[in-house]
C-alpha cells in the first residue's frame, strides 16, 4: 500500500458546501492528512474537507496542483527540459501571483493550510502575514489584525519603552 | 509541529511561562480570553455606570476588541502562532505593542528561541553553541537584547548606545570569537545576578557546565 504506482488515481474531495472536486492522488496528498487518510485506507472514494468551503478549497488544489512533484509522472509536463533552478524560480514567481489575495482569503488559505497540513502553503501564507506585519506601522497591523489597542495609555508607554528598538 | 485538530485546547501547549508576563503591570490576558470578556465586560460596563468610583479598571466604554470582526476570520491562537513563528524578533517586538492578547502571544519563549536561533545563525555563529547556553539560563527574549542585538548593532554600523552620538564610525564591524562569547558571558552573568536567594543546585551546575563548555569550543 505505501508504494502505489504514481498513476492516475482520482480522488474526490467534497468541500462542505456541496462541491466535489476531482484531483490526482498525488495531488491530493500534497496534504498531509489527506495523505494519511489515503494510505490509512480511511478514505473511500470521496473525502469531506470539513471547514473549508470550495472557494478556498479549489485554490488549494490549484496551489497542490502547481507543487505536486512532476518527476516521475507520465503525463506531466516535460520538466527534463528545464532546469531545476529555473523550475524553482518559476515557482516563486506563481507563489507570489497566488498569494496576491485579499486579507479574508489569505486567513481562510492559512486555516486550510494548517488542517489539511500542507506544509510549503502554510509557509507561504504565515510568511506573507509575518511580511505584511514586519512592514507596517503600528496602526497598520492593528487595522491589519482587526485587533484594537486596549492598553491603558501608561501601559502602553511601557511597552513601546520597552519595544523602543524595533521601531528606529 | 503540531496537530492541525488542536484548536479548542490549544493554549496549554505554549503557554507563557507566569513569571515571563510581569512587563506592563497589568495581567496578560490573551486573544482566547478576550471572547470571554465580551461577555464579561458588559456586566462591568452596567457596573461602571452605577458605581464610577474604580479608576483602575480598564475602561468599559471602550468595547473590547473583536478579534474576527468584520469579514477576517479569527485566526485563533495556534495560527497566530503559526504565523508569528516566522517572525524576526524586531516583528515579535513591535507585535506586543498591538495589544494585550499579542503582547501575551509575542513573549512566547519558543518565538523567541526560533528568532534568535534564526538571527543568530544569520549572525554566522553555531547554532549549538547558542542553545546550551541559553536552555540552561532561560530566556531567548533577553539574550536578543543582550547578545544579539548589540552585535547586529555594530554591524550595521551603529553606535552600541545610542547616546554616543550618530556620526562616529565605528570600528571594524566583524567581531572577534572573545566578544562573542564575552557577551555571552554578560547574559549568564545577569542570570544569576537576577537569581533568588538560594539557588537551586542543580541548575547552577547546568550553567556552568555549559558556559565552560560554550568557552571551550570557542577558545
Amino acid at each position: 500500500m505505501a508504494t502505489r504506482e504514481a498513476g492516475k488515481k482520482m480522488i474526490m474531495l467534497k468541500s462542505p458546501d456541496g462541491m466535489e472536486f476531482e484531483v490526482e492522488e498525488a495531488v491530493a496528498m500534497e496534504s498531509q492528512t489527506i495523505r494519511k487518510m489515503i494510505e490509512d485506507d480511511c478514505a473511500d472514494t470521496a473525502i469531506l474537507i470539513p471547514n473549508i468551503n470550495s472557494k478556498i478549497l479549489s485554490r488549494v488544489i490549484e496551489y497542490c496542483n502547481k507543487h505536486v512533484p512532476t518527476t516521475g509522472a507520465t503525463g506531466a509536463a516535460a520538466s527534463d527540459t528545464v532546469a531545476p533552478a529555473a523550475l524553482a524560480e518559476d515557482l516563486k514567481i506563481w507563489d507570489a501571483e497566488f498569494i496576491k489575495v485579499n486579507r479574508a482569503t489569505r486567513f481562510d488559505l492559512i486555516q486550510a493550510a494548517s488542517y489539511l497540513n500542507i506544509k510549503g502553503l502554510l509557509d507561504l501564507t504565515s510568511q506573507t502575514t509575518i511580511d505584511t506585519i514586519s512592514d507596517n506601522s503600528l496602526e497598520e497591523i492593528r487595522s491589519f489584525l482587526s485587533t484594537k489597542n486596549d492598553y491603558l495609555p501608561e501601559e502602553e508607554q511601557t511597552i513601546r519603552r520597552e519595544n523602543q528598538w524595533a521601531f528606529q | 509541529m503540531k496537530g492541525p485538530s488542536g484548536s479548542s485546547g490549544g493554549r496549554d501547549p505554549w503557554a507563557p511561562p507566569p513569571g515571563s508576563g510581569g512587563g506592563g503591570g497589568g495581567g496578560s490576558s490573551e486573544p482566547a480570553k478576550k471572547q470571554q470578556r465580551t461577555a464579561a465586560s458588559s456586566s462591568q460596563a452596567d457596573e461602571a455606570s452605577t458605581s464610577s468610583s474604580s479608576s483602575s479598571q480598564p475602561p468599559p466604554q471602550q468595547p473590547p476588541p473583536a478579534p474576527d470582526g468584520g469579514d477576517v476570520p479569527y485566526l485563533g491562537e495556534d495560527l497566530m502562532f503559526e504565523v508569528l513563528r516566522r517572525a524576526e524578533a524586531r516583528t515579535l517586538a513591535s507585535a506586543a505593542c498591538v495589544s494585550r492578547g499579542w503582547r501575551a502571544l509575542a513573549q512566547d519563549e519558543r518565538l523567541w528561541e526560533a528568532a534568535c536561533v534564526r538571527e543568530w545563525a544569520d549572525l554566522g555563529f553555531s547554532e549549538q553553541q547558542l542553545r546550551a547556553v541559553v536552555l540552561s539560563l532561560g530566556g531567548f527574549r533577553r539574550l536578543h537584547a543582550v547578545s544579539i542585538r548589540p552585535i547586529q548593532r555594530r554591524r550595521a554600523g551603529v553606535p552600541a548606545a545610542p547616546a554616543q552620538g550618530r556620526g562616529r564610525q565605528q570600528p571594524p564591524p566583524r567581531l572577534g570569537r572573545d566578544q562573542v562569547q564575552l557577551s555571552l558571558s554578560l547574559f549568564s552573568i545577569g542570570f544569576f545576578q537576577s537569581m533568588p536567594n538560594q539557588p537551586p543546585p542543580k541548575k547552577k551546575d547546568e550553567g556552568d557546565g555549559s558556559d565552560k563548555g560554550g568557552g571551550g569550543r570557542c577558545g
